[in-house]
């Protein structure tokens, strides 16, 4: 007997255990990876459109996926809702004013939903709350206030689209500033043209004109005085121009006073043009000058050297001269010679001398 | 549509009874399944390894190379692996069914059976039908093991990752309903092909000659009820 007819029922339930096996193994183990029995969190949010959601999309933050789409659902207000769970062991990356985006491939291929963490920690919100979508009125007022946290986008389609953003949003509004400004000033155009016509005299723009007429007229005041007064100066020109011309002449003149200072054979020539004896005794008078300025200076200097102790002698021989005519008047006044010495007030003297007369 | 309901209702009172027909059944999924697995093996890894070459080298250039894992398990364990098994059981076990009952057709054994008190159903089809589906099944389950560990050992020339990694990602997109679709494909398609083969092997009538006119229609039939089958099962699987 056949080896596999003899043990039909061994091989067989070899066959059959082993597949079976294999399958519960590949379903715990998918179980295990997929967190079957782990708590979800779920949480709402608003789209303008289902293009490019799809049920089952990954939602992920900072690369790592942290829960799924599970429904979208057409409201009656013609808004996209969508619900979507989060892990729970990803549940405290949920804050307040976090917000999520919708990532679009180019290609078709990738994308799906980012998660964007409110910037302040907080716990997690309630079930079912909404989570602003990023082109919402909400989300982009949470992002103006600066409440989330944006990472800086590594594909380079959308970071160049997020450069022409904010160029469109200044071309926009340079477009309507322009707008603005053609409206104004078609609106000046039509007031100038009002005025210029003469239909119009309110207004700044008339106001200026009438100021322009104005300044006009006294231009024109102001012309005419300055030609009147032009005629009287061109009067005094044509009498310095009479006078330089007799100036001219007088130069020309071949008998005229400076021909006549202006000839060698003149006097002055002669003084001049004597090999420099003028020239040597006015040098040598300069020098006896100085020379006698100097002597003068060195005498004045002796003098402040002397002028203290002269004036010391001076006030010694002062002195004595008063003591002596004391001596004379006590002489003079004694009773055993002629009446003794009468009392004199000395006047302070304004020099002390050299020495203190007490020492 | 009776034949297949008489199959059903005999089916339920299979489990019931402790007769002769285990060892039938016994027998027709070692003949079934255990025969097949070489075949089966060969094959899935053959597509494992196609499936990885292919895209390993397609998909990078659009920086989608994880999408090898998704493909990996939309074509091996939701489509092509119920399918591919069904085929190979269809054109080995279907024929030789087909072959068998219209041989003891031919050979009055049936008319034996019947004589005797034996229900044909019960005792030739029951243990067909049950040990056609429970091979699909469990040769499906090893198609998939064998394709997804064929395209890792491929991955390891082209571009080496590890173990961990690989099963990783392929665990990441492999889902439940992916499972049950592809467990829902098999027990239909074994169901179909062993009903086929029975009803065509006791279509045969009295000559020998009708025994391979019934295989070649078994064969037939059976691939294009296995396409209806696979587009209605893949169409419920989407909706």
């Amino acid at each position: 007997m056949k080896f596999r007819i003899r043990f039909a029922y061994q091989i067989v339930g070899v066959f059959v255990i082993v597949g079976m096996l294999s399958f519960i193994a590949i379903l715990v183990t998918v179980g295990a990876n997929q967190r079957w029995f782990a708590r979800n969190y779920y949480y709402r949010s608003l789209f303008s459109s289902a293009s490019g959601l799809s049920i089952g999309m990954p939602i992920t933050f900072k690369g790592f996926q942290i829960g799924r789409l599970e429904k979208m659902e057409l409201t009656a207000e013609n808004d996209v809702e969508i619900i979507f769970h989060v892990q729970d062991r990803y549940i405290d990356t949920v804050r307040e004013n976090s917000v999520i985006q919708l990532i679009s491939n180019p290609l078709g291929l990738g994308g799906g939903l980012v998660f964007h963490q409110g910037r302040y920690p907080s716990a997690p919100p309630e079930e079912y709350s909404v989570i602003p979508s990023l082109d919402s009125v909400e989300a982009r007022q949470l992002i103006a206030d600066d409440l989330v946290v944006l990472p800086r986008q590594e594909d380079q389609i959308t970071r160049l689209l997020d450069q022409i953003d904010p160029i469109l949003e200044n071309v926009t509004t340079l477009t309507a500033t322009l707008d603005i400004a053609v409206a104004e000033a078609t609106q000046t155009l039509q007031i100038v043209n009002a005025t210029l016509d003469g239909s119009s005299r309110d207004g700044p723009i008339a106001e200026l004109f009438i100021g322009v007429d104005a300044i006009i007229e006294e231009l024109e005041r102001t012309i005419r005085n300055t030609v009147t007064q032009a005629d009287g100066i061109l009067v005094y020109i044509e009498e310095i121009a009479k006078n330089v011309a007799l100036a001219s002449d007088a130069i020309a003149d071949p008998t005229g006073i400076v021909p006549r200072l202006l000839d060698p054979s003149g006097s002055i020539a002669k003084i001049l043009d004597d090999d420099e004896v003028l020239f040597d005794r006015i040098d040598g008078l300069l020098s006896d000058l100085s020379d006698v300025t100097m002597e003068l200076a060195d005498l004045a200097q002796f003098m402040n050297r002397t002028t203290p102790q002269l004036t010391g002698i001076l006030e010694e021989g002062r002195r004595t001269l008063a003591t002596g005519k004391d001596v004379l008047e006590g002489l003079s006044n004694n009773p055993l010679i002629r009446g003794g010495i009468s009392t004199q007030l000395e006047p302070p003297a304004t020099f002390g001398g050299f020495r203190d007369p007490e020492f | 549509m009776g034949f297949f309901a008489a199959v059903l209702k005999e089916t339920v009172f299979f489990f019931r009874r402790k007769n002769a027909g285990f060892r039938v059944l016994v027998f027709q999924i070692l003949f079934t399944g255990v025969e097949a697995l070489t075949i089966i093996a060969t094959l899935s890894l053959g597509l494992g390894a196609i499936i990885v070459v292919q895209g390993l080298s397609i998909l990078p250039q659009f920086g989608q190379g994880a999408l090898i894992y998704t493909i990996l398990i939309a074509v091996i364990t939701r489509e092509l692996g119920p399918i591919l098994t069904a085929f190979i059981v269809a054109a080995r076990s279907g024929t030789a069914i087909t072959t068998e009952l219209g041989t003891m057709v031919a050979n009055h054994e049936i008319d034996a059976f019947i004589a005797t008190g034996i229900d044909p159903i019960s005792y030739l089809v029951v243990p067909r039908f049950v040990g056609v589906t429970v091979s699909l099944v469990v040769l499906n389950v090893y198609f998939n093991v064998f394709g997804l560990l064929g395209s890792f050992v491929v991955t390891q020339f082209v571009r080496p990752i590890g173990f961990g990694e690989y099963f990783s990602g392929l665990l990441g997109v492999l889902n439940m309903v992916d499972i049950f679709a592809s467990i829902v494909k098999s027990i239909a398609f074994g169901a179909v092909i062993a009903t086929v083969a029975t009803y065509f092997g006791f279509k045969v009538e009295s000559a020998q000659t009708e025994i391979p006119q019934m295989t070649i229609r078994s064969v037939g039939y059976n691939v294009t009820i296995l396409m209806l089958v696979n587009a209605v099962l893949t169409i419920a699987y989407y909706l």
